[in-house]
């Protein structure tokens, strides 16, 4: 069996361990496995909007899965895409709001400041790892918490509506939204699906072209496959880390301002429900590859759709964060398994 | 000494494979006691197997251990070690952020108390004891990454002479020493061996292995192929047992220096390809261990670790630098790959000095065979293909604006990959798939594709098997044919001897102790490396 | 006034989960673990607390099933970071994803169970009471600090513990077993952390509510490195996070600065974590062998 194929394999397999470990916990709790994925499975894939919901909810996920991915393949662990995806969604209502904004630069002008926002905020991680040897890994965990007190201060303050009454933005301009890609027709009901989703696959695509051919990526993917033969080759190693960050954290950044372009519109506290936890599932289920991010994306995107449907089954949403460990799990016993199975012989093993 | 004294530990037909790669093949060997016996073998030999097996780290696939002419199977190196088999490791297993005396403890036999017991006033008191017999002084209290290497190896001693030790295995002990510590060692060997214990001298160095043993065994490729008293023995004896007598190693071990020294070609007006000029460097900070709570009294030594080093290497040029290691040599060859900024002094390629980092000196023709392949030489997971494009990857041939040529990248790969006969894959398998051997041909087909001016070769045979050293060795005779500037950071005497052209330098704390021509005196490098300057230094500058 | 009795015993309290889980993350680290699922052990800690002192009323039988849940989580970690060998930071990321589900699960469950209504029976003070009373909890948290000092500088078994994450292979050729030492070290750091939750729930509050931990377990991680892997110095960074955790709630009572929103001061913690790893962090040496996968021979 060819060794790919033996790999997704052994995915699927452990995956299918997982889920079946899901369906005794539903069990136990009291309802019917069947009922509960079918009812996930309508509220995912069961009418035309919520196909669209599913969508709307993957869109997100791309973008901060790769944002993920980006700072894996280099070794770095940012597992603060949810502080950038928040400060990217402020950065988003800033401008979409703003009067002195051109509107036909709007829309354009809410994603960059999403961006930028993001990867700036990636940017204290890692000019704190690279100046101050931090670990990212805190870092970037301590600045989810910054991140969310700030977005709370920030619809209390500088950015609440103009009436001064609700803890939340105004709605930012109807030139700064993301076009609706199926309004209401004679036939057929609106879906809430918006032009974000075309912009995640072209992230993807970047992404993917990025690491594969050019010179900046080979260059971050060098640095992360090892450090001491970057610098050696010349590949200006910290230099590579902090454009790694920049270019994970604006893609988060984008997820958020997306969101805001998208979907939402306006910004209140607690605004995301973990775009950028999931996406350390996402990335790691696609093995980090763009490619595979879109359908691990999918994945996870048509659980949390589906689970707005699971309610009825008698279960909670807050099944979608097991499923996310449980899917974690199964990704890291495969890894394991992967490299027990005797077809993988490294080096000789002779000291 | 043998046939006098008991045999203490045996091995009767050992053997131990790895999958399908047999290391040790029915191999017999014995100690006696208060015998030395020199195991003796190149990289590869199955010595450090063979020892791993006696003292417990590998079961044996086949055959049987033997204490006092009884079977015994040890269940760990704990094991062995409390029936009395000690070893002394290559690469200590010390723990530099603990003091001495927290090393001696934490390998305290178990009756030195339980595991909430503090006993370390009683292990101390035994190793002060044992100490005092030997005639050392050591510094207690001193954190151990901050001792000398010699000091080090005296604590890994102590360890592992805890109890009654009867058998003593010495792991390529002289390897870390600077020549005048070796003789300290010899003297310490020989009082331990004269206490009755037996001992096991792993080495592949002859001179040593003549002036220590009392009896040699000759390990080849998992097999003992020789045996013999040493008092019936010469260098040349062995050195065939060793290598055998076809091989070209064995011919290149044999020959004399002086064959090697080869005039310089015809270009002595040409610039010097590598000029370096003062160059020094200065440790930065305290060792990491000074703020722990222990090592209060040791002061943050800040020692020169390159002191005015000057020298040039002229095209088609091997220029030696031979040295114990850790006196300079790692911070040598950063500062010639651009990885390093030298306090003072400049380094000329061709007469230019490039700007200080790794891409403007490969750009300005310096190639680096690092000393650590896989940290340093090869990204490990990457591909083939990958691993050799870092090499280039930034010369606009192989990109268009920010966007690589892969194909035409690969198919460079794929000519190299036959010109370095690298096997074991192709251009798209992860160099992590290929043997040691392979490795090292994919860092010196990267270094040497795009004929430079310049090598930088740092131990660049360290751990390959003979085949893959004489590959090597022929590959920088190659590069030097072509007119390349060789330095050759080695420290292998006997590497530095047969390949250098004309002058070897040796340094020793930093500084250049002398230059002198290959085929000096081993007496001569003996000095230099151990720090005496020469009066009259048979320099060639 | 701000510096009074009752900041003080504040401050104290407050420090008590930081605490807990720090001294145990000392351990974990100076053996070679770094685990960012400290967090989500906490949780388990928290919820498993307030379930048992309802159903039993009893909050020290409480107290030792929260140490309980804390240890059965830490054993997933173990089983996949020391014995599978994955990476320790995935693996601890995994576990806070699966706390924060089934404690979520758990919870509603309780809630529309025998929970509807109740609240915990807190842990009693024993100095002091109300405001500015100390719990057993953090006197058993202060008490662990010179004992854990202790038992890692001057027993054979702290030794090991800190040879272990330094160079496991001498640790291993001293007879250690070092994925067994470490696989212990992680589970007694469980322990640790779901004492930690428990204060949350039952100490400082007497209930659960989702985002109880708010980050405390990342907080200990850092305040462990601000310590320099010591459990005296742990104590230290945890009383600073504490005195600012409390500086900022005392602020906010008082209408000091009222124009300011609240999480401004709710920030300040984080803010002064991030500042102190900042400032502290260049410095800082971690165990050598800290988050690396051992191999026994």
């Amino acid at each position: 069996m060819p060794k790919p194929v033996r790999d997704a394999l052994l995915l699927l397999l452990c995956l299918a361990v997982g889920v079946g470990l899901i369906a005794a916990l539903v069990a136990g709790a009291g309802a019917s496995p069947v009922a509960v994925a079918a009812a996930l499975a309508k509220g995912a894939f069961g009418s035309r909007y919520n196909f669209g919901e599913t969508l709307i909810q993957a869109t997100p996920l791309v973008l901060t899965g790769l944002a993920v991915a980006v700072s894996f393949q280099c070794r770095l662990f940012n597992i603060g895409a949810e502080g950038q995806l928040l400060l990217g969604a402020m950065a988003a209502v800033a401008v979409g709001t703003s009067e002195s904004v051109p509107p036909n630069a709007k829309l354009v002008l809410c994603l960059l400041a999403g961006a930028g926002a993001g990867a700036a905020w990636a940017g204290i991680a890692a000019l704190l790892r690279v100046y101050r040897g931090v670990q990212e890994v805190l870092s970037t965990l301590l600045l989810n918490f910054v991140a969310v007190q700030l977005l709370a201060y920030a619809v209390r303050a500088p950015l609440q509506e103009a009436r001064h009454e609700l803890i939340q933005s105004d709605k930012i301009a109807i030139p700064a939204r993301l076009v609706l890609l199926q309004p209401a027709t004679l036939d057929l009901p609106a879906t809430r699906l918006h032009a974000g989703v075309f912009l995640a696959l072209l992230a993807a695509l970047f992404v993917w072209v990025f690491l594969r051919y050019t010179v900046g990526g080979f260059a971050l993917r060098t640095v992360g496959a090892g450090a001491g033969a970057a610098e050696l080759a010349g590949i200006p190693v910290r230099q590579t880390i902090v454009k790694t960050f920049l270019l994970s954290g604006a893609l988060a950044g984008l997820a958020g301002a997306v969101q805001v372009c998208g979907v939402t519109y306006f910004l209140g506290d607690r605004y995301s429900p973990g775009y950028g936890y999931t996406a350390i599932a996402v990335a790691l289920l696609a093995g980090n590859k763009p490619g595979w991010i879109i359908v691990s994306a999918l994945f996870f995107g048509a659980l949390t759709a589906g689970s707005a449907g699971v309610q009825t089954a008698g279960v909670s949403q807050v099944l979608i964060q097991v499923m996310q460990a449980v899917v974690l799990l199964a990704v890291l016993a495969a890894g394991y398994l992967r490299e027990k199975s005797p077809t993988n012989t490294g080096e000789a093993v002779a000291p | 000494m043998i046939g006098v004294t008991a045999v203490v530990l045996a091995a009767r037909n050992i053997t131990r494979r790895f999958g399908t790669f047999t290391a040790l093949d029915a191999v017999n060997f014995a100690v006696g006691e208060g015998e030395i016996v020199a195991l003796l073998g190149e990289n590869g030999a199955g010595k450090s197997t063979l020892m791993n097996v006696l003292s417990g780290s590998l079961a044996p696939s086949d055959g049987t251990i033997l204490m006092d002419d009884k079977p015994v199977r040890f269940a760990s190196p704990l094991d062995a070690a409390s029936r009395g088999i000690g070893m002394v490791h290559q690469h200590f297993l010390l723990v530099p952020t603990l003091s001495v005396a927290e090393n001696l403890l934490l390998t305290a036999s178990r009756r030195a108390g339980g595991a909430l017991s503090y006993n370390i006033k009683g292990v101390l008191k035994d190793a002060q004891i044992l100490a005092g017999r030997l005639g050392w002084t050591i510094p207690w209290q001193t954190l151990t990454g901050d001792l000398p290497v010699g000091t080090q190896q005296r604590v890994e001693i102590l360890q592992a002479l805890r109890g009654q030790t009867r058998v003593l295995i010495f792991d390529e002990p002289t390897a870390v020493l600077s020549p005048t510590e070796t003789p300290e060692l010899f003297a310490t060997i020989r009082r331990l061996s004269d206490e009755g214990r037996g001992i096991v001298f792993i080495s592949h160095k002859l001179d040593e292995v003549l002036a220590l043993s009392h009896r040699v065994v000759v390990l080849r490729r998992g097999k003992v192929v020789f045996t013999g008293e040493t008092r019936n023995l010469d260098e040349r004896i062995l050195a065939e047992a060793m290598v055998g007598a076809d091989s070209d190693a064995a011919v290149l071990l044999q020959a004399p220096p002086g064959v090697t020294t080869t005039a310089a070609p015809e270009s002595a007006v040409a610039k010097k390809a590598l000029h370096v000029e003062a160059v020094t460097v200065r440790v930065r900070g305290a060792s990491k261990a000074g703020e722990t709570k222990s090592g209060a009294g040791t002061a943050p030594l800040l020692p020169t670790a390159l002191d005015a080093v000057t020298f040039a290497v002229e095209p088609g040029e091997i220029f030696g630098i031979a040295g114990v290691d850790g006196n300079g040599q790692e911070e040598l060859a950063a500062v010639l790959s651009g990885l390093m900024r030298p306090a003072s002094g400049t380094v000329q390629i061709g007469g230019v000095a490039p700007p200080v980092n790794a891409a403007a000196f490969r750009r300005a023709g310096v190639a680096v065979i690092p000393a650590d392949r896989q940290a340093r030489g090869l990204a490990m997971p990457l591909t083939l293909a990958e691993n050799v494009a870092l090499g280039v990857y930034d010369s606009p041939e192989y990109r268009v604006g920010a966007v690589l040529k892969w194909r035409k990248l690969r198919e460079r790969a794929d000519a190299l990959v036959k010109r370095f006969d690298i096997r074991g894959g192709g251009v798209n398998t992860s160099v992590l798939a290929l043997s040691g051997g392979n490795q090292q041909k994919v860092v010196i087909a990267r270094a040497l594709s795009g004929s430079p001016r310049v090598i930088i070769a740092v131990n660049p045979t360290r751990g390959l098997d003979v085949g893959a050293i004489a590959y090597v060795h022929n590959a920088l005779r190659q590069a030097r044919d072509n007119g390349a500037a060789v330095v050759l950071i080695s420290t292998e005497l006997s590497e530095i001897q047969s390949l250098s052209t004309r002058r070897v330098a040796v340094l020793f704390a930093g500084k250049i102790a002398g230059i002198v021509a290959p085929d000096a005196s081993r007496e001569t490098f003996g000095l230099l490396m151990g720090g005496k300057r020469l009066k009259e230094t048979t320099a060639v500058a | 006034m701000i510096l009074d009795a009752t900041v003080i015993t504040q401050t104290l309290a407050a420090a008590t989960p930081v605490l807990l889980v720090a001294t145990g993350a000392v351990f974990g680290e100076r053996v070679g673990v770094i685990n960012i699922g400290l967090e989500g052990l906490m949780v388990f800690g928290a919820l498993t607390a307030v379930v048992v002192s309802v159903a039993t009323g009893s909050p020290f039988l409480a107290l030792l099933a929260a140490a309980g849940a804390g240890v059965l989580g830490a054993a997933v970690f173990a089983a996949f970071a020391i014995w599978l060998k994955r990476d320790q930071v995935i693996v601890g990321t995994t576990i806070n994803f699966l706390a924060f589900g089934l404690t979520g699960v758990w919870y509603r469950a309780y809630l529309n169970g025998f929970g509807a209504g109740k609240t915990a029976t807190e842990l009693p003070d024993l100095i002091g009471q109300g405001a500015g009373g100390v719990d057993a909890l953090t006197l058993l948290a202060f008490a662990l600090v010179p004992a854990a000092h202790y038992l890692l500088f001057r027993t054979r078994l702290g030794l090991t513990i800190r040879a272990t994450g330094e160079v496991p292979e001498a640790a291993s050729a001293a007879g250690t077993q070092v994925n067994r030492l470490r696989a212990l070290v992680t589970l007694f750091v469980g322990g640790l952390c779901g004492l930690g939750g428990a204060a949350l729930s039952i100490g400082i509050a007497n209930s659960f509510t989702e985002g109880i931990t708010g980050g405390r377990g990342f907080v200990a991680l850092a305040v462990v490195v601000f310590g320099r892997w010591n459990p005296v110095g742990a104590m230290g960074a945890a009383l600073l996070f504490a005195a600012a955790d409390v500086l900022q709630f005392t602020l906010q009572a008082r209408n000091v600065w009222a124009g300011l929103p609240y999480p401004v001061f709710l920030a300040v913690p984080y803010v002064l974590t991030l500042v102190a790893l900042a400032v502290r962090g260049a410095k800082g040496k971690s165990p050598a062998a800290l988050g690396t996968a051992f191999e026994q021979g």
